[in-house]
């Protein structure tokens, strides 16, 4: 079944190949370019799944992440978060925000595919 | 106050007019051996005599006041006050005869001290730059950005050989933007490293040990065991009572508020201030069983880290180590974290809990990166009344300078200026991330009449999105619209062109 998918990243060439790899796998995907856009879109319409940049311009990937999780209908979001920098603080500090899954950019088209398959199927952490 | 070596230039200023002593003496009115006496500074002269000098010599009066020669002596001073070694150092009134009669060398000294000072804030410049700089961290997210698109795009053209002939242009387009992208990256770092054969890894022992504490979060979890497997009662007497009975060390008061914090070996007796706070005595005789019993856990932490490559920069650590030994001693980690958590890191209400001191807790509060159990990742810095750093704990995202002082807007130094006030401000850096920052300034207390007490201000800084599980961000804005102030790293590094406050050139403005 066809789930929609919001895609919260400024880097516009990575947001087009995620775009390409989450449509061919079945799912009906929408972009935001920064932290304000990806939260007026999530308020709107709230997706099925949530993949957020870490580093956005005007609200940062932890603030909205932070926002959504304070929030009874986004709470049980799944949220994927992609970071630049892989340091184990930003990994901690989004476990602790509640993220779902967390990949580090250089990603492997497969890693984000099936980490987004499996949130979507209901799998968290692991 | 000594008077000023200005009979040197009244003697050049008479040779290049080509008047003789005798001739000076007879305009004067006054002996010629008197003149003698005043050119080698022999005697000194004000007042009206000064001034017919002055005119007889045709020089503006104020040209022989002495400005000129105090400032010399000034800078002489600060030299010999920086010269290594006590004993090679020069005396302060030599600095005078110096002038007085070799003024191309004292000249020439000033020249070079001027070079040395200009040399060494190149190279903390150059440091920071590689430690820190925002000119790298973008540059590294820009790479990052760069190959993450590509190695996606690739992967994609690679696995769809039947990819429609529009969307493969479209994705050739990208490879194309983005290996262009990627080599102007290249360009911009080749750049920022121009003149890079500069010899800047000479880290001090200081430097050594601040990057070892920060590559390891500050959390040392071989002497938190340790702590935790003594389990001591933190009571005063009742540490007192170990040291004796274990270590046959006794503990005694002193009136000498600078005793060595290290037991006499003769008399095996552990001299403490009288001054000294019950917080103080406790740390004090914790560290003290931490260096006679934790020597094992402070080993293993150490190692073979690689940061700690002199032995200065080893024996800086075993020390570091030793008071984090004591700190956890003093602070067991379990319940000081659960209180802390609960008590929203109110830093009185955990004095009050442990009998600690405010610095003690929040060099603690750094410490607290336990997996599964961690508080707030907090920064933490001290300055001092000058405006220098003298404690730095750095967060990955907020890095501190390692020479000199911070950003003038930081509210540690806002604090100074109301000791023992507490200030919390939301701090926004130019590139938009917000960091909570909590500061105060307090006096050491008074032990006697008429010391010096100089303030210091201490502050934690943390990641605005912690910020609410602190009691002091109660009534702020903590929303990423609400009020914060507009600062800096440091001006060296800071891009805000307009600012007010800049106290020196940026590095990052006009160079991109």
């Amino acid at each position: 079944m066809t789930k929609r998918i919001l895609i919260a990243e400024d880097e516009r060439n990575i947001a087009e190949s995620l775009r390409f790899l989450l449509t061919r796998a079945g799912h009906e995907v929408s972009l935001a370019a920064d932290g304000d856009e990806a939260l007026a879109m999530l308020r709107r319409a709230p997706p099925d799944a949530l993949v957020l940049d870490l580093m956005l311009p005007k609200r940062s990937g932890f603030d909205i992440l932070k926002t959504l999780r304070a929030a009874d209908e986004t709470r049980a979001l799944p949220i994927l978060m992609l970071t630049a920098k892989g340091q184990a603080n930003d990994r901690r500090t989004a476990e602790d925000l509640g993220v779902d899954a967390f990949v580090t950019k250089p990603f492997a088209n497969d890693e984000v595919v099936e980490t987004v398959a499996r949130l979507l199927d209901g799998g968290g952490h692991g | 106050m000594a008077s000023l070596p200005i009979g040197h230039r009244i003697r050049a200023r008479r040779r290049d007019l080509g008047i003789t002593q005798t001739a000076l003496a007879g305009t004067l009115g006054i002996s010629v051996s008197y003149v003698n006496l005043i050119e080698h500074d022999k005697r000194s002269i004000g007042g009206a005599l000064l001034n017919r000098v002055a005119e007889a010599l045709d020089l503006e009066p104020g040209a022989l006041d002495g400005v000129q020669e105090r400032r010399i002596l000034d800078e002489l001073a600060e030299i010999a006050a920086g010269s290594a070694g006590e004993a090679a150092r020069p005396r302060p009134e030599s600095a005078r005869d110096l002038l007085a009669r070799h003024e191309p060398w004292a000249r020439a000294l000033l020249s070079l001290h001027r070079a040395g000072i200009r040399d060494q804030g190149t190279i903390a410049a150059l440091s920071n730059r590689l430690n820190q700089d925002p000119v790298l961290d973008a540059s590294v997210n820009d790479m990052l950005a760069s190959a993450t698109a590509i190695r996606s795009v690739a992967d994609i053209l690679a696995d769809a050989p039947d990819m429609d002939g529009v969307q493969r242009a479209r994705f050739d387009a990208i490879l194309q933007e983005e290996a262009t992208r990627l080599s102007d990256v290249a360009q911009t770092l080749a750049r920022a490293f121009e003149g890079g054969q500069t010899d800047v890894s000479g880290l001090t022992a200081p430097e050594e040990v601040d990057d070892f504490l920060y590559r390891r979060s500050n959390h040392f979890p071989a002497l938190e065991a340790f702590a935790e497997r003594l389990a001591l009662d933190t009571d005063i007497a009742a540490l007192a009572e170990r040291l004796e009975a274990r270590h046959g060390i006794a503990l005694r008061r002193t009136a000498d508020a600078d005793a060595p914090r290290a037991p006499d070996p003769r008399t095996r007796t552990l001299f403490l201030p009288e001054s000294a706070t019950p917080a103080t005595l406790r740390f004090e005789m914790a560290r003290r069983i931490v260096a006679l019993e934790g020597t094992d856990a402070v080993a293993a932490e150490i190692g073979n880290a690689p940061e700690l490559a002199s032995p200065a920069g080893r024996e800086r650590a075993t020390r570091a180590l030793t008071a984090y030994g004591a700190a956890a001693i003093a602070l067991p980690y379990a319940p000081f974290h659960e209180a802390a958590e609960a008590l929203r890191y109110d830093i009185d209400a955990l004095a009050v809990r442990f009998g600690a001191s405010a610095e003690q807790l929040c060099h603690r509060f750094t410490t607290l990166r336990r997996t599964g159990a961690e508080g707030v990742p907090f920064a933490m810095l001290r300055a001092n009344a000058a405006g220098y750093l003298t404690k730095r704990f750095p967060l990955p995202r907020l890095p501190m300078p390692r020479h000199g002082g911070a950003c003038p807007l930081w509210v540690v130094y806002a604090a100074m200026q109301t000791p023992d006030l507490r200030m919390a401000r939301i701090a926004e850096f130019p590139n938009g991330e917000r960091f909570f920052m909590l500061a105060r300034a307090t006096r050491p207390p008074a032990s006697a009449y008429g010391q010096t007490r100089p303030a210091h201000a201490l502050m934690l800084a943390c990641e605005i999105v912690h910020a609410d599980r602190l009691v002091y961000s109660d009534g702020l804005d903590l929303s990423a619209t609400g009020r914060a102030d507009p600062v800096g790293p440091t001006c060296l590094l800071c891009p805000r062109a307009a600012c007010t406050h800049r106290q020196e050139a940026s590095i990052r403005i006009g160079t991109s």
